[in-house]
Protein backbone atom coordinates (compact mmCIF):
# COMPACT_ATOMS: atom_id res chain seq x y z
CA UNK A 1 0.00 0.00 0.00
CA UNK A 2 3.01 2.25 0.15
CA UNK A 3 2.15 3.44 -3.34
CA UNK A 4 -1.49 4.25 -3.62
CA UNK A 5 -0.16 7.57 -5.94
CA UNK A 6 0.11 4.50 -8.53
CA UNK A 7 -2.59 2.76 -8.24
CA UNK A 8 -4.31 1.63 -11.94
CA UNK A 9 -6.25 -0.66 -13.11
CA UNK A 10 -6.26 -1.75 -16.02
CA UNK A 11 -10.01 -2.46 -16.82
CA UNK A 12 -13.02 -2.26 -14.74
CA UNK A 13 -13.73 -4.61 -11.49
CA UNK A 14 -17.07 -6.16 -10.36
CA UNK A 15 -20.52 -6.58 -11.15
CA UNK A 16 -20.49 -6.40 -15.24
CA UNK A 17 -16.45 -5.63 -15.02
CA UNK A 18 -13.64 -6.51 -17.42
CA UNK A 19 -12.46 -8.92 -13.74
CA UNK A 20 -8.76 -9.30 -15.14
CA UNK A 21 -7.11 -11.03 -11.92
CA UNK A 22 -4.56 -8.41 -11.48
CA UNK A 23 -7.41 -5.69 -11.24
CA UNK A 24 -9.43 -7.63 -9.23
CA UNK A 25 -6.88 -8.84 -6.80
CA UNK A 26 -5.58 -5.06 -6.28
CA UNK A 27 -9.40 -4.11 -5.50
CA UNK A 28 -9.87 -6.84 -2.93
CA UNK A 29 -6.30 -5.21 -1.12
CA UNK A 30 -8.10 -1.79 -1.53
CA UNK A 31 -11.24 -3.24 0.20
CA UNK A 32 -9.58 -4.61 3.13
CA UNK A 33 -9.56 -1.68 5.30
CA UNK A 34 -13.26 -0.95 4.60
CA UNK A 35 -14.47 -4.59 5.23
CA UNK A 36 -12.63 -4.63 8.64
CA UNK A 37 -14.04 -1.36 9.45
CA UNK A 38 -17.83 -2.63 8.63
CA UNK A 39 -16.98 -5.95 10.10
CA UNK A 40 -17.92 -7.42 6.70
CA UNK A 41 -16.93 -10.91 5.76
CA UNK A 42 -13.12 -10.67 4.60
CA UNK A 43 -12.13 -11.10 0.91
CA UNK A 44 -10.07 -13.58 -0.46
CA UNK A 45 -6.95 -11.73 -2.11
CA UNK A 46 -7.04 -14.42 -5.03
CA UNK A 47 -8.04 -12.25 -8.13
CA UNK A 48 -11.05 -14.18 -8.79
CA UNK A 49 -14.29 -11.86 -8.70
CA UNK A 50 -16.72 -13.11 -6.36
CA UNK A 51 -20.32 -11.83 -4.66
CA UNK A 52 -17.92 -11.06 -1.02
CA UNK A 53 -16.04 -8.87 -3.45
CA UNK A 54 -19.01 -7.34 -5.61
CA UNK A 55 -20.65 -7.20 -2.18
CA UNK A 56 -18.02 -5.32 -0.45
CA UNK A 57 -17.91 -2.91 -3.37
CA UNK A 58 -21.57 -1.87 -3.21
CA UNK A 59 -20.96 -1.22 0.52
CA UNK A 60 -18.30 0.64 0.11
CA UNK A 61 -20.02 2.91 -2.52
CA UNK A 62 -23.03 3.20 -0.61
CA UNK A 63 -21.20 3.67 2.81
CA UNK A 64 -18.45 5.60 1.65
CA UNK A 65 -18.84 6.89 -1.40
CA UNK A 66 -22.17 8.25 -1.15
CA UNK A 67 -23.75 6.79 -4.10
CA UNK A 68 -27.57 6.47 -3.55
CA UNK A 69 -27.71 3.51 -6.34
CA UNK A 70 -24.51 1.62 -6.26
CA UNK A 71 -23.59 -0.63 -9.21
CA UNK A 72 -21.26 -2.73 -7.59
CA UNK A 73 -18.13 -1.78 -10.18
CA UNK A 74 -14.83 -0.22 -9.47
CA UNK A 75 -13.85 1.38 -13.28
CA UNK A 76 -10.38 2.32 -13.97
CA UNK A 77 -11.38 6.54 -14.24
CA UNK A 78 -14.43 6.93 -11.40
CA UNK A 79 -14.96 8.01 -8.28
CA UNK A 80 -15.18 4.95 -6.50
CA UNK A 81 -11.89 3.93 -7.48
CA UNK A 82 -10.37 7.58 -6.17
CA UNK A 83 -12.12 7.17 -2.97
CA UNK A 84 -11.51 3.37 -2.47
CA UNK A 85 -7.24 4.71 -2.44
CA UNK A 86 -8.19 7.80 -0.10
CA UNK A 87 -9.68 5.10 1.84
CA UNK A 88 -7.10 2.80 1.67
CA UNK A 89 -4.57 5.53 2.51
CA UNK A 90 -6.14 6.28 5.51
CA UNK A 91 -6.59 3.41 7.20
CA UNK A 92 -3.69 1.29 5.85
CA UNK A 93 -1.22 0.51 8.72
CA UNK A 94 1.67 2.32 9.47
CA UNK A 95 3.84 2.39 12.48
CA UNK A 96 3.89 -0.44 13.83
CA UNK A 97 4.42 -4.01 12.43
CA UNK A 98 1.63 -5.96 11.85
CA UNK A 99 -1.63 -3.04 12.68
CA UNK A 100 -2.30 -3.31 9.21
CA UNK A 101 -3.50 -7.10 9.84
CA UNK A 102 -5.10 -6.45 12.84
CA UNK A 103 -9.23 -6.43 12.47
CA UNK A 104 -10.94 -3.89 14.44
CA UNK A 105 -14.36 -4.32 14.08
CA UNK A 106 -17.80 -3.10 15.18
CA UNK A 107 -19.94 -5.20 17.53
CA UNK A 108 -23.35 -6.97 15.93
CA UNK A 109 -25.15 -4.95 18.52
CA UNK A 110 -23.85 -1.36 18.29
CA UNK A 111 -26.33 0.47 16.19
CA UNK A 112 -24.98 1.55 12.67
CA UNK A 113 -25.84 5.17 13.47
CA UNK A 114 -23.46 4.60 16.47
CA UNK A 115 -20.34 2.93 13.49
CA UNK A 116 -18.81 6.65 13.29
CA UNK A 117 -15.21 5.97 14.79
CA UNK A 118 -12.73 7.85 13.03
CA UNK A 119 -10.47 5.94 10.32
CA UNK A 120 -7.70 7.42 12.51
CA UNK A 121 -8.99 5.97 16.27
CA UNK A 122 -9.36 2.90 14.39
CA UNK A 123 -5.56 3.06 13.47
CA UNK A 124 -5.17 3.76 17.02
CA UNK A 125 -6.94 0.73 18.02
CA UNK A 126 -4.88 -1.47 15.74
CA UNK A 127 -1.83 -0.19 16.79
CA UNK A 128 -2.64 -1.24 20.56
CA UNK A 129 -3.53 -4.61 19.08
CA UNK A 130 -0.20 -4.94 17.49
CA UNK A 131 1.81 -4.25 20.32
CA UNK A 132 0.06 -6.17 22.52
CA UNK A 133 0.44 -9.07 19.96
CA UNK A 134 -3.32 -9.37 18.93
CA UNK A 135 -5.29 -9.73 15.63
CA UNK A 136 -8.29 -8.14 16.43
CA UNK A 137 -10.31 -6.18 18.89
CA UNK A 138 -14.17 -5.47 18.93
CA UNK A 139 -15.57 -2.07 19.74
CA UNK A 140 -19.00 -2.16 21.79
CA UNK A 141 -19.72 1.32 22.78
CA UNK A 142 -19.56 4.72 21.11
CA UNK A 143 -21.96 7.36 20.95
CA UNK A 144 -25.15 8.20 22.99
CA UNK A 145 -27.38 10.95 21.80
CA UNK A 146 -28.67 13.44 24.13
CA UNK A 147 -32.04 12.34 23.14
CA UNK A 148 -31.08 8.75 23.95
CA UNK A 149 -29.93 9.72 27.36
CA UNK A 150 -32.46 12.04 28.47
CA UNK A 151 -34.98 8.88 27.47
CA UNK A 152 -33.12 6.43 29.96
CA UNK A 153 -33.05 8.72 32.39
CA UNK A 154 -36.32 9.50 32.00
CA UNK A 155 -37.44 5.51 32.34
CA UNK A 156 -35.53 5.22 35.38
CA UNK A 157 -36.20 8.55 36.99
CA UNK A 158 -40.11 7.93 36.84
CA UNK A 159 -39.45 3.67 37.90
CA UNK A 160 -37.60 5.29 40.95
CA UNK A 161 -36.03 8.81 41.09
CA UNK A 162 -34.16 8.79 44.63
CA UNK A 163 -32.47 5.80 43.62
CA UNK A 164 -31.50 7.90 40.33
CA UNK A 165 -30.53 10.48 42.15
CA UNK A 166 -28.28 8.22 44.60
CA UNK A 167 -26.49 6.80 41.41
CA UNK A 168 -25.51 10.15 39.69
CA UNK A 169 -23.07 12.97 40.49
CA UNK A 170 -24.01 16.83 39.80
CA UNK A 171 -24.55 17.22 35.99
CA UNK A 172 -26.65 13.73 36.48
CA UNK A 173 -28.69 15.64 39.08
CA UNK A 174 -29.33 18.58 37.31
CA UNK A 175 -30.87 16.36 34.62
CA UNK A 176 -33.10 14.50 37.00
CA UNK A 177 -34.40 18.04 38.70
CA UNK A 178 -35.82 18.88 35.13
CA UNK A 179 -37.34 15.96 35.30
CA UNK A 180 -38.39 16.17 39.06
CA UNK A 181 -40.12 19.91 37.99
CA UNK A 182 -41.74 18.91 35.11
CA UNK A 183 -43.22 15.36 35.93
CA UNK A 184 -46.81 16.22 35.02
CA UNK A 185 -46.66 17.06 32.16
CA UNK A 186 -46.70 14.43 28.71
CA UNK A 187 -43.77 12.19 28.63
CA UNK A 188 -42.42 13.64 25.20
CA UNK A 189 -42.17 16.85 26.68
CA UNK A 190 -40.45 16.44 29.62
CA UNK A 191 -37.68 14.07 27.56
CA UNK A 192 -37.34 16.93 25.70
CA UNK A 193 -36.45 19.20 28.16
CA UNK A 194 -34.04 16.88 30.24
CA UNK A 195 -32.16 16.72 26.56
CA UNK A 196 -32.16 20.16 26.33
CA UNK A 197 -31.03 20.31 29.57
CA UNK A 198 -28.12 17.66 28.80
CA UNK A 199 -26.72 19.98 25.85
CA UNK A 200 -26.42 23.15 27.68
CA UNK A 201 -24.14 21.16 30.50
CA UNK A 202 -22.17 19.94 27.36
CA UNK A 203 -21.73 23.43 26.29
CA UNK A 204 -19.81 24.03 29.54
CA UNK A 205 -18.09 20.39 28.88
CA UNK A 206 -20.01 18.59 31.29
CA UNK A 207 -21.44 15.43 30.75
CA UNK A 208 -23.54 12.92 32.44
CA UNK A 209 -21.80 9.67 30.43
CA UNK A 210 -18.25 9.88 29.18
CA UNK A 211 -20.37 8.54 25.88
CA UNK A 212 -23.05 10.90 25.96
CA UNK A 213 -22.54 13.52 23.37
CA UNK A 214 -23.29 14.97 20.36
CA UNK A 215 -22.67 14.15 16.44
CA UNK A 216 -20.20 17.31 16.23
CA UNK A 217 -18.22 16.54 19.51
CA UNK A 218 -18.18 13.22 18.82
CA UNK A 219 -16.22 13.95 15.23
CA UNK A 220 -13.73 16.35 17.78
CA UNK A 221 -13.59 13.09 20.09
CA UNK A 222 -14.13 9.83 19.56
CA UNK A 223 -15.33 8.01 22.75
CA UNK A 224 -15.01 3.74 22.58
CA UNK A 225 -15.41 0.84 24.54
CA UNK A 226 -13.95 -1.97 23.08
CA UNK A 227 -15.65 -5.14 24.84
CA UNK A 228 -13.44 -7.81 26.87
CA UNK A 229 -15.58 -10.39 26.06
CA UNK A 230 -16.51 -10.06 22.53
CA UNK A 231 -12.53 -9.32 21.77
CA UNK A 232 -11.45 -12.05 23.24
CA UNK A 233 -13.54 -14.18 20.92
CA UNK A 234 -12.85 -12.25 17.68
CA UNK A 235 -8.62 -12.57 18.78
CA UNK A 236 -8.94 -16.09 20.33
CA UNK A 237 -5.43 -17.64 20.91
CA UNK A 238 -3.68 -14.05 20.39
CA UNK A 239 -5.74 -12.47 23.29
CA UNK A 240 -3.94 -10.64 26.38
CA UNK A 241 -5.74 -8.87 28.69
CA UNK A 242 -2.85 -7.22 30.40
CA UNK A 243 -0.85 -7.03 27.00
CA UNK A 244 -3.62 -4.90 25.48
CA UNK A 245 -4.21 -2.70 28.85
CA UNK A 246 -0.23 -1.98 28.57
CA UNK A 247 -0.40 -0.89 25.08
CA UNK A 248 -3.40 1.17 25.73
CA UNK A 249 -2.26 3.03 28.72
CA UNK A 250 1.31 3.48 26.38
CA UNK A 251 -0.58 5.21 23.68
CA UNK A 252 -2.64 7.07 26.32
CA UNK A 253 1.28 8.13 27.81
CA UNK A 254 2.48 9.07 24.23
CA UNK A 255 -0.26 11.07 23.67
CA UNK A 256 -2.53 8.98 21.12
CA UNK A 257 -5.20 8.60 23.42
CA UNK A 258 -6.46 11.38 25.70
CA UNK A 259 -8.32 9.63 28.06
CA UNK A 260 -8.06 5.75 28.69
CA UNK A 261 -9.98 3.86 31.40
CA UNK A 262 -9.49 0.20 32.13
CA UNK A 263 -12.59 -0.63 33.12
CA UNK A 264 -11.51 -4.64 31.87
CA UNK A 265 -12.04 -5.29 36.25
CA UNK A 266 -15.46 -3.55 36.07
CA UNK A 267 -19.14 -4.95 35.58
CA UNK A 268 -19.15 -3.46 31.73
CA UNK A 269 -15.59 -5.48 31.38
CA UNK A 270 -14.02 -3.37 28.54
CA UNK A 271 -11.46 -0.53 27.92
CA UNK A 272 -12.64 3.03 27.44
CA UNK A 273 -10.82 4.76 25.03
CA UNK A 274 -11.08 9.08 23.92
CA UNK A 275 -9.05 9.49 20.63
CA UNK A 276 -8.83 13.23 19.24
CA UNK A 277 -8.75 12.16 15.75
CA UNK A 278 -5.06 13.05 14.08
CA UNK A 279 -3.92 14.67 17.01
CA UNK A 280 -0.59 12.81 16.14
CA UNK A 281 0.63 11.17 13.22
CA UNK A 282 1.15 7.57 14.00
CA UNK B 1 -25.12 36.68 39.39
CA UNK B 2 -26.89 39.24 41.42
CA UNK B 3 -26.00 40.96 44.35
CA UNK B 4 -28.56 39.22 46.60
CA UNK B 5 -27.53 35.89 45.38
CA UNK B 6 -24.20 36.79 46.55
CA UNK B 7 -25.10 38.19 49.73
CA UNK B 8 -27.08 34.77 50.57
CA UNK B 9 -23.68 32.67 49.73
CA UNK B 10 -21.66 34.45 52.19
CA UNK B 11 -24.20 34.54 54.42
CA UNK B 12 -25.01 30.89 54.41
CA UNK B 13 -21.22 30.41 54.84
CA UNK B 14 -20.78 32.79 58.16
CA UNK B 15 -24.20 30.92 59.34
CA UNK B 16 -21.83 27.77 59.32
CA UNK B 17 -19.74 29.13 61.69
CA UNK B 18 -22.38 28.37 64.52
CA UNK B 19 -22.44 24.48 63.97
CA UNK B 20 -21.19 22.93 66.56
CA UNK B 21 -21.51 19.02 66.25
CA UNK B 22 -22.05 16.27 63.97
CA UNK B 23 -24.43 13.87 63.90
CA UNK B 24 -23.90 10.36 62.81
CA UNK B 25 -24.90 9.79 58.98
CA UNK B 26 -27.92 7.62 58.77
CA UNK B 27 -28.88 4.75 56.25
CA UNK B 28 -26.00 1.94 54.66
CA UNK B 29 -23.79 3.51 52.08
CA UNK B 30 -21.19 1.06 50.42
CA UNK B 31 -19.04 4.57 50.55
CA UNK B 32 -18.81 6.60 53.84
CA UNK B 33 -17.97 9.69 54.59
CA UNK B 34 -14.96 10.54 56.54
CA UNK B 35 -14.85 12.96 59.72
CA UNK B 36 -12.21 15.18 58.14
CA UNK B 37 -11.96 17.08 61.50
CA UNK B 38 -8.34 15.66 62.29
CA UNK B 39 -6.51 16.75 59.11
CA UNK B 40 -8.15 19.85 58.88
CA UNK B 41 -7.27 21.12 62.20
CA UNK B 42 -3.62 20.50 61.40
CA UNK B 43 -3.73 22.57 58.22
CA UNK B 44 -1.04 25.74 58.04
CA UNK B 45 -2.73 29.03 59.33
CA UNK B 46 -3.91 28.09 62.47
CA UNK B 47 -7.17 26.18 61.40
CA UNK B 48 -9.75 26.32 63.20
CA UNK B 49 -12.77 23.48 62.31
CA UNK B 50 -15.97 21.97 62.49
CA UNK B 51 -18.50 19.95 61.05
CA UNK B 52 -22.03 18.83 60.56
CA UNK B 53 -24.22 15.96 59.75
CA UNK B 54 -27.74 16.12 57.90
CA UNK B 55 -29.40 14.28 54.74
CA UNK B 56 -29.55 15.36 51.28
CA UNK B 57 -33.44 15.76 50.57
CA UNK B 58 -33.28 14.45 47.21
CA UNK B 59 -31.41 11.62 47.40
CA UNK B 60 -31.34 10.58 51.49
CA UNK B 61 -27.67 10.16 51.14
CA UNK B 62 -25.77 11.63 54.13
CA UNK B 63 -23.93 14.53 53.51
CA UNK B 64 -21.02 15.46 56.24
CA UNK B 65 -20.35 19.11 55.93
CA UNK B 66 -17.00 20.25 57.74
CA UNK B 67 -16.01 24.24 57.76
CA UNK B 68 -12.28 25.42 58.16
CA UNK B 69 -11.83 29.04 59.11
CA UNK B 70 -8.29 30.52 59.01
CA UNK B 71 -6.19 33.74 60.43
CA UNK B 72 -5.82 34.83 56.72
CA UNK B 73 -9.87 35.29 56.59
CA UNK B 74 -10.23 32.27 54.28
CA UNK B 75 -12.68 29.37 54.92
CA UNK B 76 -12.79 26.28 53.58
CA UNK B 77 -15.72 23.91 53.18
CA UNK B 78 -15.98 20.39 52.66
CA UNK B 79 -19.16 18.36 51.86
CA UNK B 80 -19.11 14.75 51.08
CA UNK B 81 -21.98 13.25 49.96
CA UNK B 82 -21.04 9.88 49.55
CA UNK B 83 -22.89 6.56 49.26
CA UNK B 84 -23.87 4.66 46.15
CA UNK B 85 -20.69 7.12 43.95
CA UNK B 86 -18.42 9.48 45.61
CA UNK B 87 -19.86 12.88 45.72
CA UNK B 88 -17.11 15.28 46.40
CA UNK B 89 -18.15 19.25 46.49
CA UNK B 90 -15.20 21.67 48.57
CA UNK B 91 -15.53 25.13 47.97
CA UNK B 92 -12.53 28.00 49.29
CA UNK B 93 -13.73 31.45 50.37
CA UNK B 94 -11.63 33.95 50.13
CA UNK B 95 -11.27 37.68 51.39
CA UNK B 96 -9.62 38.83 47.94
CA UNK B 97 -11.37 38.62 44.93
CA UNK B 98 -9.07 36.09 43.34
CA UNK B 99 -7.60 33.08 45.57
CA UNK B 100 -3.66 33.26 46.77
CA UNK B 101 -1.18 31.06 45.98
CA UNK B 102 -0.87 29.81 50.05
CA UNK B 103 -4.88 29.63 49.75
CA UNK B 104 -4.81 27.65 46.33
CA UNK B 105 -2.15 25.58 48.59
CA UNK B 106 -4.29 24.95 51.69
CA UNK B 107 -7.56 24.19 49.06
CA UNK B 108 -5.40 21.60 47.63
CA UNK B 109 -4.07 20.14 50.84
CA UNK B 110 -7.74 20.28 52.08
CA UNK B 111 -8.59 17.93 48.84
CA UNK B 112 -6.11 15.68 49.79
CA UNK B 113 -7.40 14.67 52.96
CA UNK B 114 -10.69 13.28 51.34
CA UNK B 115 -11.15 9.31 51.04
CA UNK B 116 -12.15 10.01 46.93
CA UNK B 117 -8.61 11.97 46.87
CA UNK B 118 -6.96 9.47 48.64
CA UNK B 119 -8.49 6.41 47.06
CA UNK B 120 -8.22 7.38 43.14
CA UNK B 121 -5.77 10.66 42.76
CA UNK B 122 -3.17 10.25 45.41
CA UNK B 123 -1.04 11.05 42.43
CA UNK B 124 -2.21 14.43 42.04
CA UNK B 125 -1.03 17.68 43.33
CA UNK B 126 -4.43 19.17 43.74
CA UNK B 127 -2.55 22.77 45.00
CA UNK B 128 -0.26 22.78 42.24
CA UNK B 129 -3.38 22.09 39.49
CA UNK B 130 -5.59 24.44 40.60
CA UNK B 131 -2.51 27.38 40.58
CA UNK B 132 -2.33 26.47 37.36
CA UNK B 133 -5.89 26.74 36.55
CA UNK B 134 -6.64 29.76 37.83
CA UNK B 135 -3.96 30.72 35.42
CA UNK B 136 -5.29 28.67 32.07
CA UNK B 137 -6.39 31.47 29.22
CA UNK B 138 -9.75 29.33 29.78
CA UNK B 139 -10.33 30.48 33.57
CA UNK B 140 -8.86 34.10 32.93
CA UNK B 141 -11.60 34.47 29.62
CA UNK B 142 -13.73 33.09 31.71
CA UNK B 143 -13.39 35.45 34.98
CA UNK B 144 -13.03 38.37 32.10
CA UNK B 145 -16.61 38.14 30.47
CA UNK B 146 -18.43 37.25 33.89
CA UNK B 147 -17.90 37.17 37.27
CA UNK B 148 -19.85 33.76 38.07
CA UNK B 149 -18.74 30.66 35.67
CA UNK B 150 -18.68 26.78 35.93
CA UNK B 151 -17.31 24.70 33.56
CA UNK B 152 -16.04 20.17 33.21
CA UNK B 153 -12.56 20.69 34.37
CA UNK B 154 -10.95 17.93 32.73
CA UNK B 155 -7.68 18.12 34.71
CA UNK B 156 -9.22 15.63 37.18
CA UNK B 157 -8.43 12.42 35.24
CA UNK B 158 -11.42 10.20 34.63
CA UNK B 159 -11.75 7.41 36.81
CA UNK B 160 -15.15 5.67 35.04
CA UNK B 161 -17.34 6.16 32.85
CA UNK B 162 -19.52 8.05 35.32
CA UNK B 163 -16.96 10.54 36.55
CA UNK B 164 -17.50 14.47 37.00
CA UNK B 165 -15.05 17.01 37.86
CA UNK B 166 -16.33 21.00 37.44
CA UNK B 167 -15.01 23.64 38.75
CA UNK B 168 -16.91 26.63 39.64
CA UNK B 169 -15.71 30.50 40.44
CA UNK B 170 -17.59 33.57 41.64
CA UNK B 171 -16.81 37.03 43.01
CA UNK B 172 -17.35 40.40 44.04
CA UNK B 173 -16.52 43.60 45.32
CA UNK B 174 -18.45 44.18 48.14
CA UNK B 175 -16.71 46.11 51.17
CA UNK B 176 -18.76 44.49 54.13
CA UNK B 177 -18.69 41.15 53.07
CA UNK B 178 -16.09 38.97 54.47
CA UNK B 179 -15.66 37.13 51.72
CA UNK B 180 -15.22 38.30 47.93
CA UNK B 181 -14.52 34.77 46.27
CA UNK B 182 -15.90 31.51 46.25
CA UNK B 183 -13.72 28.93 44.37
CA UNK B 184 -15.51 25.51 44.01
CA UNK B 185 -14.35 22.26 42.83
CA UNK B 186 -17.15 18.95 42.80
CA UNK B 187 -15.83 15.73 41.53
CA UNK B 188 -18.11 12.70 41.34
CA UNK B 189 -16.92 8.92 41.13
CA UNK B 190 -19.04 5.94 40.32
CA UNK B 191 -16.50 2.84 40.72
Amino acid sequence: MALLNDVKLTGSVGRGGRNAPPDVTLVQKLLGGFVRQYKLPPLREDGRIDEATISAITSFQRLVVGLPVPDGRVDPIGRTLRTLIAHASSTAGKGVNGAAAVSVTYANSLPVQGRIVSDYSFQVIRHACALAGMKAAVITSTIRLPAEQAAIMYRNAAANLQAQYKLYGANGDMILDVYKANKGKPQSEVVEAMRTKIEELLNQGRFVSRHVTTLARYAAMNVIDVGVNSTRSAAGQTFNLKALTKAFADLHRDGYIKTFIDETAKSNTCWHVEIVPNVKPL
Amino acid sequence: MTGGRRSGLFAAALALASIASANAAPGPCPIANADLLPGLRELPGRAAAISNARTDARSGEPVLRHVADFASGATIVVEQQNCQIYNLRITLLSPAQLPNATELRTLGQALALTPLFRRHFRQLDPGALLTRELASPRFVAARAAQSQFTYGWDDIPAVSEQSEAVLSFMSGTSDVAPYRSALTVYVSVRE
